[in-house]
């Protein structure tokens, strides 16, 4: 990647510029990008055991605000993004692709938990399918299974 | 415009040119005779003012008093004289009281001379080209009035009129030599104002005359009035002999009479075509502001002279007479035995000694002594110890005292009045002003001169004025030269009026040393003894005189001045053996110039150019030239002596003898053993001016001399003795050959003195050869070579031996040696008389010149052998003022008459550092014709090296501010090869700015209809204006055009898009293999295990296989089927199904996010599900046979489909050199442009809502750009395929960088495109 060392709050600007572009074309990968970008700044590095002071603040972090109002213009365009894109790495490019899906994945997460949508994007059945999809791909790879994601979001499985 | 002759006569009041300032004419019509004179002083703008008040001047009542005279009339009272010029009859009054008497008698004796001066007036008012360019105004003026009178008043003894003549003939020169049309018609063209065929001069010179647009107040303003008129003339003159205009070019009075006003006649300094040096002189009257701050500037005496140091000291009176006394006891005997023996030599009737003291009229001749004493006394006073401010009466000193002071108060007058005369014509109209300020502003040039004379005289003495010392003899020296510098009656003489009536009391001042000379003479009278007895006989002891004169004096003097000269001669020779080396070249230059002018003489002599020179009395003519062809061969052949090392050091050693002999020499001349009577002629004149004697003219015979019917002037009886003592030894010496020639009369005084005794004689008489023998036997040949030998310049016994034998037989070679040895350049130029139609052109002296070869014989040699004409080198030194200046020009000149060309063009030094810039005079003139003047010229030669190019350019371009942007941009020849083709010369300015490349705006021109057309192409870029020559190679301008209308954009052309190329396709070979059992068991699972298609595969499609699993597991397996189906049923190999597998996948993805968007239709539904079943339907097939199917024509339309001809082995430089035409393999492939297009670079993507075409472009350069120019990442070679991997880093559409892949396949000369995507 070519942007490996970037700090949490560096993907998460990342994220806020992929997705306005994603809200201005309409384009659902580049939506999913976003995602990525935000499970990204969730993730602590994988050279460290404990979360980066960075990653700490990264709760009441500013750039929050404008990523929120950016998540939230277009409801449709995340739902979208959510319930068929996050799997679309993977498909392209299985094993090479899985952990973006899992990074998009969390990163989705992130923002529900912060309850930035009055009602989540996508339902839970196509979420779940979403999830099986996952769950099997992390079965089948399961070493491209981040470990540096926040532990409530191993919901694919240990 | 001035009146008519006929009109003028009529007037009751009219002036005569010179009238007015006499003072004797009709006091009581003094408004109306000045307003006359101005009328009449040839200044159009005075015209029109006087013209407007002429009903107030002229009463009609006074048309009676008119004056008849018929023309060639000389009156009690006036002379006229009356000249038809065209039209107009020209007409001027002189009173006789301001001609001589001795002019006016002769006139009266024959009137028919009146007629002759009319007939040569009208012969100076016409040259070559017909009637000259003068108005009658000007002609009939003061200035041309005073020259016309100082010519009669000379006509009875020269019979020409020299002034007026030479000021006619001097402006018409000045009129032909000077061109304003060119930088005006420049001027008017780069302005926009009209162009050069537009403008028929002679219309609009018509159209203009007597219509200057400026103001008319002040005398400032008729001055510009008569440059815009001089303007008109000079461009009247340049269009003489232009063709006929078509019929219908109409005149542009309007238009072009203030811009031909602004440009010449408002203008302080005029542009430097106009105002050149000689201009401004010959019609000074036009350029009035010019030469006032000269006239200001002048200064008669210094401003810290005070006259008060010279008031007189005390009683001088008994001073005054103790030096009588002693004058009388120590210098009159001497003075009056000179003076009696004078006048014994001078007595017209020629008697002896004897009989002159018994008739002379002794009383008489006691008198004219006693004067002559008188005279004298104060010359021999000055002499004296103690005499300094003693000498003269307190009535002298008062009179010189008084003198100075009015003269430095008259000075200071004078600088005065000059110092208004600025303020006074800028503020005063002609007809207020005083005649004498009107006359100088009609030649301000005339009268600074006279002024700066005045100035220099009255300088000159000032500056010598001591207190104490004598202030008369200065005075009145300052009398004599300021009276013939400024005539009497000159108009503008009236400014220094008060200058002129000091010469009053300068005559109070006269008078007082005449009265001391009186009572000198009356004191010498009583002291000195003057009886008969004693004055009878000095005079006959006049041969005793004569001899002590000889022996003590004459003889010495002779000895002194030829040793002097030996002893000069003899330093120079040991300093020249010192300088060696330099002595040769000085000597070769010398002798080389001489061949220069022998050329230069026979070339004007055979070109009848000249028709003779003439030299001391020899004359040489066409007949000559073979004479003068020898003397030049000889003086080349002197040149090319000293330039051979092995003959010049002959010579050195020849001069080393004589300066070894030096002692010999002396000892001979004074023993007398080398007679004074065989010295030269060049000793002899040395002696007799070191003695104060004047000596006979060339032609007086000897005879004449010895029986005294010719005299000289100053010491005559010295001189009488002189030539009888050379009579006297020529005789003892010469055979009786001589002794006839002497009765005969052939043989003059002066040819006694010359080596060979009578050359002048023998160019008559042609007996050379005998007399030359004779002077060879009178001669011990030894002897003479030893004084030859040191005698380098002729100065004592002429030239060698050799030499002079060769003068003998052509005397020519005499001036040739005469100019190297003696005289120098310059004074034999001044003793040439040249003849004939040229003569007039070529100057009497050749100062500059001269100087130069006295200075630098070397330099000047180089320069005469450049030139190849003195005359003409001559003038090119005055116009530079500076040698080397002129020789670093001429080093840069091949032809002369480019430097001269270029240096009408400017200061010389400026001109001369334009050829330091061009390089050569010839390519500075050919910039020069095409610019306005030498400071553009400058700025363009700074802007490149090559001035040859620029003055293509020059010619090329519509005017030379186009050249100058265009060489800020590339060289001239580049610029004026594309001004060829441009076309617009304005489109191709801009084109210049445009950012392109000169090489590349010249190459694209090429294939562009014009500037203009390309353009047009270059505003049609993506990447700036040097890409269209990127565009342009190897496609024409139609098909580059073609591609941009079909949408493809220039980037995308570059990268080869829109034009495909991948020529005949390679043989694969065919290694199919069975299907592995895993891939076999993928294969059933798509319900394909029984297509002939999926039953073999290509080594390297197993893998490919083997990864396209399943779609999804959500998806019903009847609708899977379908979908794989539909990929087998289309495809040719395995590898094109897994193409259309993957195509199929992205059309799916695609349709699952449209479901997704209306994700209530299928609640509890996956969405991959519902997306297939609408995808397998009969209408998305159909749809997705007819995507793939347009996107692998639109590819096919713009890049081909198939393998791209590497024209080499595969490797990645040959793959990177084809990048431009690779392209994916197979139709199937073109799915991966659906597939990445969202990878692209911001720069490359298509615009929003593009359609497959521009799509595919965007993609196919991408990928074309990214092998061209991208990093090589990945090289595998593998079973005779290589997989390459280029990678570039691009902006992303939003923003971020992304890493761009393109994959390639090659093998054995082909290579395929197989993706572009987005790297990991």
């Amino acid at each position: 990647m070519l942007n490996d060392d970037l700090e949490p709050m560096d993907w998460l600007v990342a994220a806020g510029k992929v997705l306005e572009y994603a809200l201005s074309s309409q384009n659902v990968r580049r939506a999913v990008q976003a995602l990525t970008d935000v499970g990204r700044a969730g993730a602590t590095s994988p050279h460290e055991p404990t979360p980066s002071p960075s990653t700490r603040d990264l709760a009441s972090a500013a750039e929050w605000g404008t990523l929120t109002e950016l998540f939230q213009r277009d409801p449709t365009l995340i739902s979208v993004a959510a319930a068929v894109g996050i799997v679309q790495p993977w498909r392209d490019h299985q094993e090479d692709g899985l952990q973006d899906s899992l990074m998009a994945r969390s990163g989705y997460q992130m923002l529900l938990d912060r309850k930035i949508w009055t009602a989540p994007p996508v339902d839970d059945f196509h979420l779940g399918e979403v999830d099986e999809e996952l769950l099997e791909a992390v079965r089948e790879f399961p070493q491209q299974r981040p470990a540096n994601l926040p532990a409530a979001h191993f919901w694919w499985g240990p | 415009m001035g009146r008519s002759g006929d009109d003028r006569r009529r007037r009751p009041d009219r002036p005569t040119a010179t009238t007015p300032h006499t003072g004797v004419a009709r006091p009581g019509h003094r408004a109306a005779w000045v307003t006359g004179l101005q009328h009449a002083a040839g200044n159009a703008a005075v015209v029109g003012l006087l013209a407007a008040a002429k009903q107030n001047t002229r009463p009609p009542s006074q048309a009676g008093d008119t004056i008849q005279r018929s023309p060639g009339d000389l009156s009690a009272t006036d002379l006229l004289l009356t000249v038809q010029l065209g039209k107009s009859k020209l007409m001027w009054d002189f009173p006789v009281g301001e001609l001589s008497q001795g002019t006016v008698d002769a006139l009266r004796a024959d009137p028919t001379q009146i007629s002759q001066i009319e007939v040569k007036i009208a012969a100076a008012l016409r040259d070559d080209a017909g009637p000259v360019h003068e108005s009658q105004v000007y002609l009939e003026g003061p200035a041309v009035a005073d020259d016309l009178r100082r010519d009669v008043i000379d006509w009875p003894a020269k019979r020409d009129l020299a002034r007026f003549a030479g000021r006619i003939a001097a402006r018409a020169a000045a009129v032909r030599s000077t061109k304003i049309r060119y930088p005006l018609e420049q001027s008017l063209e780069a302005s926009g104002t009209a162009s050069p065929g537009d403008i028929d001069w002679r219309q609009e010179v018509a159209a203009l005359r007597g219509h200057p647009p400026g103001p008319d107040k002040t005398m400032i303003d008729a001055s510009r009035a008569d440059r815009f008129e001089l303007a008109l003339t000079i461009l009247e003159h340049e269009a003489t002999g232009d063709p006929q205009p078509p019929a219908g070019v109409a005149a542009h009075p309007d238009l072009l009479g203030p811009l031909i006003f602004a440009k010449y006649a408002a203008t302080d300094p005029a542009p430097s075509e106009l105002a050149t040096e000689e201009m401004t002189k010959t019609h000074s009257e036009a350029f009035l502001a010019t030469w006032l701050p000269t006239i200001r500037d002048t200064r008669l005496v210094p401003d810290d002279f005070d006259p008060g140091a010279f008031a007189p000291t005390g009683d001088l009176d008994a001073v005054r007479a103790a030096l009588v006394t002693r004058y009388v006891s120590e210098a009159a005997p001497r003075t009056m035995e000179k003076f009696l023996l004078d006048r014994w030599t001078t007595d017209p009737m020629g008697r002896s000694p004897e009989t002159f003291v018994k008739t002379a009229d002794i009383a008489a001749l006691r008198g004219q002594l006693l004067e002559h004493l008188a005279k004298d006394f104060p010359r021999w006073a000055v002499t004296q110890p103690g005499f300094r401010g003693a000498f003269w009466s307190d009535v002298g000193q008062r009179a010189a005292f008084s003198a100075v002071s009015t003269l430095v108060l008259s000075a200071r007058g004078l600088q005065s009045f000059n110092a208004g005369l600025a303020d006074r014509f800028a503020s005063t109209g002609p007809g207020q002003l005083t005649p004498e300020e009107f006359a100088i502003a009609q030649d301000p040039y005339g009268y600074s001169q006279r002024v700066s004379s005045a100035a220099t005289i009255t300088m000159g003495m000032v500056e010598h004025l001591k207190p104490g010392d004598l202030l008369e003899h200065g005075l009145l020296s300052w009398y004599t030269a300021l009276a013939a510098s400024w005539a009497p009656g000159t108009d503008d003489a009236k400014g220094v009026a008060g200058l002129m009536s000091l010469l009053q009391g300068l005559g109070g001042l006269k008078s007082a040393i005449e009265a001391q000379q009186t009572a000198s003479e009356q004191q010498i009278a009583r002291e000195l003894d003057t009886g008969w007895e004693n004055m009878a006989t000095i005079i006959r002891d006049e041969a005793t005189a004569a001899q002590t004169f000889l022996s003590t004096q004459w003889e010495p003097m002779l000895k002194a001045v030829a040793l002097e000269q030996i002893t000069k001669n003899r330093d120079e020779m040991k300093e020249h053996l010192t300088k060696w080396p330099e002595y040769r070249a000085q000597a070769v230059a010398k002798f080389q110039i001489c061949g220069h002018l022998l050329t230069d003489m026979i070339d004007r002599l055979q070109s009848g150019d000249i028709d003779s020179v003439e030299l001391d009395g020899q004359v040489l003519t066409a007949k000559e030239i073979p004479e003068l062809t020898t003397a030049r061969d000889f003086m080349q052949g002197q040149a090319d002596i000293l330039g051979s090392d092995e003959k010049a050091q002959d010579q050195k050693d020849d001069m080393q003898e004589a300066i070894d002999g030096f002692e010999d020499v002396r000892e001979k001349i004074l023993s007398g053993e080398y007679k004074p009577i065989d010295y030269t002629k060049a000793v002899y004149n040395e002696a007799r001016q070191r003695l104060g004697i004047t000596w006979y003219e060339d032609y007086v015979s000897l005879g004449a001399a010895l029986d005294r019917w010719a005299i000289v002037p100053e010491n005559p009886f010295l001189a009488y003795a002189i030539a009888r003592w050379e009579w006297e030894a020529k005789v003892a010496e010469m055979d009786h050959q001589f002794k006839v020639f002497i009765a005969l009369g052939l043989l003059t005084v002066a040819s006694l003195v010359v080596p060979g005794v009578a050359g002048v004689v023998l160019a008559g008489i042609d007996l050379g050869v005998g007399i030359a023998q004779g002077v060879a036997g009178v001669t011990d040949a030894y002897a003479l070579l030893d004084l030859a030998r040191l005698d380098t310049k002729g100065t004592v016994r002429g030239v060698s031996v050799d030499q002079a034998k060769q003068a003998l037989h052509t005397a020519w070679i005499g001036l040739g040696l005469n100019l190297l040895l003696v005289g120098g350049l310059g004074t034999l130029w001044a003793r040439l008389v040249l003849k004939g139609r040229g003569a007039a052109k070529i100057p009497a002296e050749l100062n500059n010149l001269s100087a130069l070869v006295k200075v630098n014989p070397v330099a000047a040699e180089k320069m005469i052998g450049k030139v190849k004409d003195v005359v003409k080198l001559e003038e090119l030194l005055t116009t530079t003022g500076d040698s080397m200046l002129l020789e670093r020009m001429l080093d840069k000149t091949g032809d002369i008459r480019h430097l001269e060309y270029a240096l009408m063009h400017g200061d010389p030094r400026k001109i001369g550092e334009l050829i330091d810039l061009a390089g050569d005079a010839g390519k500075l003139g050919k910039i020069l014709d095409s610019v306005p003047d030498a400071v553009t010229a400058e700025r363009l030669l700074r802007l490149t090296d090559d001035a040859e190019g620029l003055g293509l350019l020059l010619k090329s371009a519509d005017n030379p501010a186009i050249a100058e942007q265009l060489l800020g941009w590339t060289n001239p020849r580049l610029a004026d090869q594309m001004l060829g083709v441009a076309g617009d010369q304005g489109e191709l300015l801009r084109l210049s700015r445009s950012g392109m490349s000169p090489e590349t705006a010249a190459r694209c021109l090429a294939k562009t209809d014009d500037a203009a057309h390309l353009n047009r192409l270059v505003a049609r870029m993506d990447k700036g204006a040097e890409q269209v020559g990127v565009l342009l190679e190897g496609r024409s301008t139609a098909e580059l055009e073609e591609l941009l209308n079909k949408g493809i954009r220039p980037s995308e052309v570059e990268m080869g898009v829109g034009t495909p190329r991948i020529g005949a396709q390679p043989n694969i070979p065919d290694n199919a293999i069975p299907l592995p059992p895993d891939v076999k068991s993928i294969v059933d699972g798509w319900g394909l295990g029984d297509r002939a298609l999926l039953q073999k595969v290509q080594p390297h499609e197993v893998d490919r296989l083997r990864k396209l699993g399943n779609v999804s597991k959500k998806i019903n397996a009847e609708t899977s089927k379908k979908l794989y189906a539909w990929a087998a049923d289309g495809a040719k190999t395995p590898g094109d199904f897994a193409n259309r597998v993957d195509f199929m996948k992205l059309e799916l993805a695609d349709t699952r996010e449209l479901v997704a968007r209306e994700p209530a239709k299928y609640p509890g539904r996956n969405y991959d599900d519902a997306a297939a079943a609408q995808l397998a339907s009969e209408k998305g097939i159909e749809g997705l046979t007819q995507v793939m199917k347009d996107q692998a024509q639109a590819v096919r339309d713009l890049a081909g489909i198939g393998w791209a001809d590497l024209g080499a082995p595969a490797s990645e430089a040959s793959v990177r050199a084809a990048a431009t035409r690779l392209t994916f393999g197979s139709d199937s492939a073109t799915y991966h442009v659906g597939k990445h297009l969202a990878d692209l670079g911001k720069a490359e993507a298509a615009a929003p809502g593009a359609g497959l075409a521009q799509q595919s472009s965007a993609y196919l350069a991408s990928a074309r750009r990214t092998v061209a120019e991208g990093n090589l990442a990945v090289n595998a070679p593998s079973g005779g395929v290589t997989k390459f991997v280029f990678s570039r880093t691009v902006e992303a559409v939003d923003g971020t960088m992304v890493k761009l892949d393109t994959i390639v396949y090659a093998r054995d000369n082909f290579a395929l495109i197989a993706s572009h995507m987005k790297g990991k």
